[in-house]
Formats: C-alpha cells, structure tokens, sequence
C-alpha cells in the first residue's frame, strides 16, 4: 500500500493577499493580548513560583486558543534538546494527530521561555538575558539553540513583579551592553545590535513588548543563523502589591 | 460478477510446496528451507481446544493465537498479514492481549473493516493487520485505514478509502489507548484530542462515589438452567417497565406491578426504596427523578440511590438537584455517548449500557466546548454514526451538498482559519460533473477561473485514483492559485460536513504554513 497516498493532491503556492509568516505574527500578537486576562483571571491561584506561573499561562492560553487561533494549542514543560525543558511549546494542532505524515507530535511551531522579573534571587539577577556558565539564561539559551533551535522567531514572556516594563527595558539592555562588552563563560558573543527595541509600553492594559535579534551560536546550530525574540512583559507589580 | 462467486472453484492444490495440516504441528516441515518473508492469510475464526494453544489468548479465538505464533515463520524484519476477528481492536476483553502484542511487533497497517458486515458471507466483522517482525520504534506510526460500505463493495466491484479515512496513530497511542480504532472510525482527527480531554475529565461514576450513592441495575427475571429464588417483597410490588421512561419522564400510567415470583438476581430493598433516579440503558439517555413510594425496574434500567436504607431522605434535595443537572446536559451527555461508549459505532445504534453512562465525563462546572467542539459532536450524532452503519444507506452517502450544508461548511473553515488569517472569506461555489467545489480567498475578490463541466473529466483523475482491480482511493483536491483556494471534491455530503471543514481547515493551513504564511 505504500503507492496507496490519498491525500497528496495539493497544486499551486499563495502569491497574495497574506504577509509572509503570519501565522507566526498571529501567534505573537495572540498571547500578548491573553497576558492581561491571565493576569486579572479572578480564579487565577495567587503564586510565586515560575512553574505555577507558567502552568496556569498555559492552561490559559488553550483555553483562549481553542476559541481564537484554533490551529494551535500549547504544551507545557515540552522537552527542548533533551536537557533542559521549554517552559512552554506551541504546536500545530491536531493536524499533527490526525496527519502526522507532515508533521510529528514533536514538531514546535514557536518556543516561549517565561522569566520573573527581578529575577527570584541575587545569582540569578541577570537570568532574563544570561545564566553564565550555568546557561540558564533565557535570550542565552535561544543563542545556543538549547531552545527553540531552526526556529526563526520565540518569544520570551516577563512577569514583572516590580518595577516597571519602562526601567526593565534599559536594565536589560544595560546587561546586554555589558556583555557585548567582555567574554562569556559560555562561549556566546554579544553585541549591542542584540539590544531589545521596538518598546511598545500599554498602560492601560499595563503590558509592554519589544523585539530582538540575535546570531545563534554556530556550533549548536549549523546554520548559525539568527533567531527574533518577541520580548511580551505583562506588569503584575499591583496585583503583587 | 456474480459468476465468480458462486460458480468458480479450484482445482485442490497438491504439490511440493503446499503443506497440508495443523498450522499449529507443521511448524518444523514448514521451516526446514528456513523462515518465510511474508505470512499471508485468513486463519480460522474459532475457539481453541487444545490448552496449549489458548494459553493469554483472549476468548481462545484461534485466529489471535494464529497471529501471535505465525511470527515464528517469518525471518527477523519479514511481514505478516492476518485478517482478524475486529475485536482484537475494538473489544476491551483483548486490550491486555493487543497491547503486549503491540508492544513486541511493528503494526504497520491496519485494514479496518469493522463498517462492512457479510465481507466473507459471515455475520462477523473483521481487520486485517500487516505487521512487521521487528520491535516498533518510539516514533513509529501505524496507518490506520477504515473502508467504508459503499455500492462498490456491496456490488463486489472493488473497494474504497477516501482521504478522510486515512489516518496515522502514534505508537504511543498504539500501545496505551485502546479507544483510538473506535475514535477513528468516527471520524478520527480532532475528536482524538476531544476525547482525550473528556478522558481526564471526573466521571459520572467518580461523582455518584462522592456523594454517598450507588449505581445499580435492576432485578432479573428467572433464568433457565440457572439458580433462582422467590422474593416475597419483590413480587407483587409496583412495576416500571422501561418503555415507561422517556427522556422527559416517567409514564406513571404505564406502572403496573411485579409479576415474576422467582428471581435470578433480585436485588436489595435499597434498589427500589426512593429517593431514586432511574436510567435506561439506551442511547438517548431517558432518566427521572421518583421519589413517590417503592418502585421495581428490571435490569435493563438502572438506579441512583443512597447507600444506606437509614436517613435516606436526607438525599433526595441533593438527587432532585443531580436529576435535574444530568436532564440539563442530556443532549451534550447523548453526543458524548455516541464517542466515549465502546460499542459506539460498532453496535445498534440505540443500544448502551449502565458502564458506559457511568464513564461518561461529568465537570462539576458543566461542558464549555468550543464552536468546533460543538460541530464535531454534532456531526456524530447527525450523521457519521449512521454512515458507519449504514455505509450506501446513510444521508451521508447518498445525499448531495446543499446550499445551507455549503454555508455550514464555509463558515465552519473560516472559523478555524481566520483566527491567523483575518482577510479570509468566502467566495463562491458550486458542482460539475459528480463534483463539487467551494473557493476562499484572500481579500476582496479571488483571482480564478472558475471550474465549469469542461473540468470534470481531468478533475475525476485526479479525485479517483485506481490501484489495481480492488481499490480506488478518494482524494481531495486542494488548488492555490494567486489570492484563492479551491477546494474540489464528491458532490456527496460526506465530503461537506462541519468535520471535513475542520479537517481541510487543519490541512490548508499546514500547506500555507510550508508556503513560508
């Protein structure tokens, strides 16, 4: 039976009318706005604790996906290079179920990593940009392609639990300076072109997003090409109080 | 023709390479020029007699245990292909069996044809599997093929697989959910995630436990050739005959009394003592609340009662209130039915049992499916239940696509797909030839030639496709042209449900997606 193939019967390629990768900016644009419901979620069980934080984020946005972008759904903890875990996933759905002749159960659509901002400890300050040598740093682990690898685009969600979106844009950027400026445990070179840009502060809906760009580290990745960070912040200091 | 089936015989066969015996004793004369590449065949469908042979086989079926040894035949990497009895997927009392075996060798291909009864003028139903001698891969996936009865298999001219019933399982799934052949015979696709998140919901039975209750057929008459017994307190009692429950009640004109005088199972007093909720077992799920003195029921019709006879009134304010809840969700709780019932699909139609209504998933905050959640249920209970049947007889096969079905399905499409693409609408459709098609586009206006009757011929090509004598395959036809897709495909309603929607939803967008969108 292996002639036997029914459902290949797809002629001809889309040449307007849709902006390359828009499902990708959909996607994007989809969870920054599910960041204030899952923030003001009166259920929403009062944590601390990243895991928590990231479950019930994802368990929020399938809700929403299932109305909204009904294409994709999320899986959290999704297992990355083997290693380390995604915080969360994002995959097709279930086309991968139903025809998995195109794509595996495995196959991530776009890598989220979520981050506390400040980070929980002292150690771990600079965390949301790089770990050093332990490489627990969320931009860093998308240059080493620990995450997210041959994506083109992740995005990185920020809890910010004090301080405002506006004074964590310049601290990280103020690292990321910093870094391009001396040598890393990591093997990892920076540069201030990686800066976060494009600040988008919402004050009324009390979120913020910016964007990145930054080589991937060639040796993880062949390519060594370069992977966009959607940088989505939803300020939870109030609600913290 | 029909000459072939009832006039042609072979000549017996004697010869050199053909062994005639006991598939079970002629392993050794068999395998002295060494193992085979391929065991093909259909082994005899009967009960082992000999222990030796029945050892884990379920219901001592001669043709599992004939699949199980015949991969002593064959050389390491070689296939074998067995039709089987279709219990071996869709009966839970070889699940065990299926498992094990599932876990040891590759299934490659199921050939499922649960859905056509008399395929070899007998009143079973069977599969056929194509296994690989070689332990499955963690990311090996099983093709799971369902034929359909259409005119052509009743006619005998050849069979048939249309795209929507091609479907591929995880080994994951192979190994460890049982339910996935029944899912897929209903459709497949989303309903498998449906179900498995309804699977993890509390169940009906989970509630009943926490509320003290119990759930319990009712009595049963007297057997022959089993022990039975007089219970006094039994006979003579008032009666509800089970047709005297319908969905929206009791007929308490049609309650009569307890007959019987001897009993195989009689029950306890707590059984028939109210406050009580009864259910038939039936696909439309009839209950009722009584609470209006002692009331009999025999076992096609089960009870919910408190456990214990002391204090029992304290219950009847919370089994009102449950009464009313389940009457509240009976609708969503029958179309759930037809998907999470194992004999769903492959049984009558009416038919259910108190098991699986107690399986059914019961969320303390009630059901919130989705618009797409909602379609593919009501597509079971509207249609694809009756195609799996029914086959050539259902509405599905032997109705055409409509204006009002096309609009569903339309509006279905974009549901899925305008959460990504926002400027998709749609543009127009209409048939040629046995075919249908229906375009979308992006933007205002689609730049196409639309398809007239000239089409047909090359588009039936394309559509049809034969492999050999026996098989032809349906396909969908899926045309990106400019700013606008068509979708071509059999002018019957099968292929335009809510359903197909989502599932060329799913496919369209995996296209655009490879097209760099």
């Amino acid at each position: 039976m292996s002639g036997v193939r029914s459902e290949l019967c797809a002629s001809g390629k889309i040449t307007s009318g849709i902006a390359e990768k828009q499902h990708l900016d959909a996607l994007v644009d989809f969870i920054y706005r599910t960041l204030p419901f899952w923030r003001d979620d009166p259920e929403r069980p009062e944590a601390d604790r990243e895991t928590v934080l990231n479950e019930t984020l994802c368990g929020m946005l399938n809700t929403r996906a299932k109305r909204e972008i009904p294409c994709f759904h999320f899986i959290h903890e999704a297992a990355a290079t083997g290693r380390r875990s995604m915080d969360m996933a994002l995959k097709p759905d279930e086309k991968c179920v139903f025809s998995a002749r195109e794509y595996t159960r495995y196959d991530t659509v776009l890598a989220i990593e979520c981050k506390r901002l400040p980070a929980p400890s002292r150690d771990r300050e600079r965390e949301y940009v790089s770990g050093g040598d332990k490489t627990t740093g969320g931009i860093q682990r998308f240059k080493l392609s620990e995450h997210g690898a041959g994506l083109p685009v992740a995005v990185m969600v920020g809890y910010v639990q004090h301080g405002t979106p506006q004074t964590w844009l310049g601290t990280i950027n103020r690292w990321i300076i910093e870094f391009a400026g001396s040598e890393t445990d990591d093997g990892l070179s920076w540069s201030e072109d990686e800066k976060l840009a494009g600040f988008k502060n919402d004050r009324i809906l009390r979120t913020a997003r910016a964007r990145s760009r930054h080589p991937r580290a060639a040796q993880q990745d062949h390519r060594g090409d370069h992977i966009q960070i959607e940088h989505l912040w939803v300020d939870m200091s109030e609600a913290e109080g | 023709p029909k000459v072939i089936w009832e006039k042609l015989r072979f000549v017996r066969p004697d010869g050199r390479n053909i062994v005639c015996g006991s598939f079970y004793d002629e392993r050794e004369t068999v395998l002295r020029d060494g193992a085979f590449d391929l065991v093909i065949g259909n082994p005899p469908f009967k009960r082992i007699d000999e222990d030796a042979h029945a050892t884990d086989i379920p219901c001592r079926e001669m043709a599992y245990s004939v699949l199980k040894e015949s991969f002593a035949f064959v050389r390491e990497g070689g296939r074998v292909c067995l039709i089987q009895p279709s219990g071996i997927l869709y009966n839970s009392s070889c699940r065990e069996f299926a498992q094990r075996f599932f876990t040891r060798q590759t299934l490659e291909t199921v050939f499922d044809f649960v859905s056509i009864n008399q395929l070899f003028n007998a009143n079973v139903t069977t599969v056929a599997l194509l296994c690989k001698k070689a332990q499955p891969e963690a990311w090996h996936e099983t093709r799971h093929l369902i034929f359909r009865r259409t005119v052509a298999v009743q006619k005998r001219l050849f069979f048939e697989i249309d795209h929507y019933d091609d479907h591929s399982v995880t080994q994951e799934r192979v190994e460890s959910c049982g339910w996935i052949w029944r899912v897929n015979l209903l459709g497949g696709g989303r309903l498998v995630a449906l179900y498995d998140s309804l699977s993890h919901m509390p169940k009906l039975r989970d509630f009943i436990n926490s509320k003290g209750w119990k759930a319990e057929e009712g009595y049963k008459g007297e057997v022959r050739g089993e022990e039975n017994k007089a219970c006094e307190w039994l006979t003579g009692k008032p009666f509800l005959p089970s047709e005297a429950l319908q969905v929206d009640g009791i007929r308490e004109e049609q309650i009569t009394v307890v007959t019987e005088r001897v009993f195989n199972r009689y029950r306890d007093l707590e059984n028939f003592t109210p406050p009580l909720v009864l259910f038939k077992e039936h696909a439309d799920l009839p209950s009722a609340f009584w609470d209006c003195g002692f009331l009999a029921y025999r076992h096609h019709v089960f009870g919910i009662f408190p456990k214990e006879m002391a204090g029992r009134e304290k219950h009847t304010a919370a089994l009102r209130r449950f009464a009313e809840e389940f009457d509240g969700r009976r609708e969503t709780l029958a179309k759930l039915l037809q998907l999470t019932g194992t004999r769903a699909g492959v049984a009558r139609a009416t038919g259910s049992s108190r098991q699986n209504i107690l399986d059914l998933p019961w969320p303390e905050k009630g059901f919130d499916f989705c618009e797409w959640e909602e379609a593919l249920l009501e597509d079971l209970t509207d249609g694809m239940v009756e195609y799996v049947q029914k086959g050539e007889r259902s509405r599905l096969l032997s109705q055409e696509v409509r204006g009002r079905e096309m609009e569903l399905f339309q509006q279905m499409f974009l549901v899925m797909l305008q959460g990504v693409y926002p400027n998709l609408r749609r543009v127009r459709w209409g048939a040629f030839g046995g075919f249908a098609y229906c375009a979308f586009c992006f933007g205002e206006r689609a730049e196409l030639d639309w398809p007239d009757d000239s089409w047909a011929r090359e588009v039936k090509q394309l559509v049809y496709a034969r492999f050999g004598e026996v098989l032809r395959t349906v396909r969908v036809v899926r045309i990106y042209h400019v700013n606008t897709i068509l979708l071509v495909k059999p002018k019957r309603l099968r292929y335009w449900t809510r359903s197909t929607a989502i599932r060329d939803a799913d496919e369209v967008f995996s296209d655009l997606r490879h097209q760099g969108y």
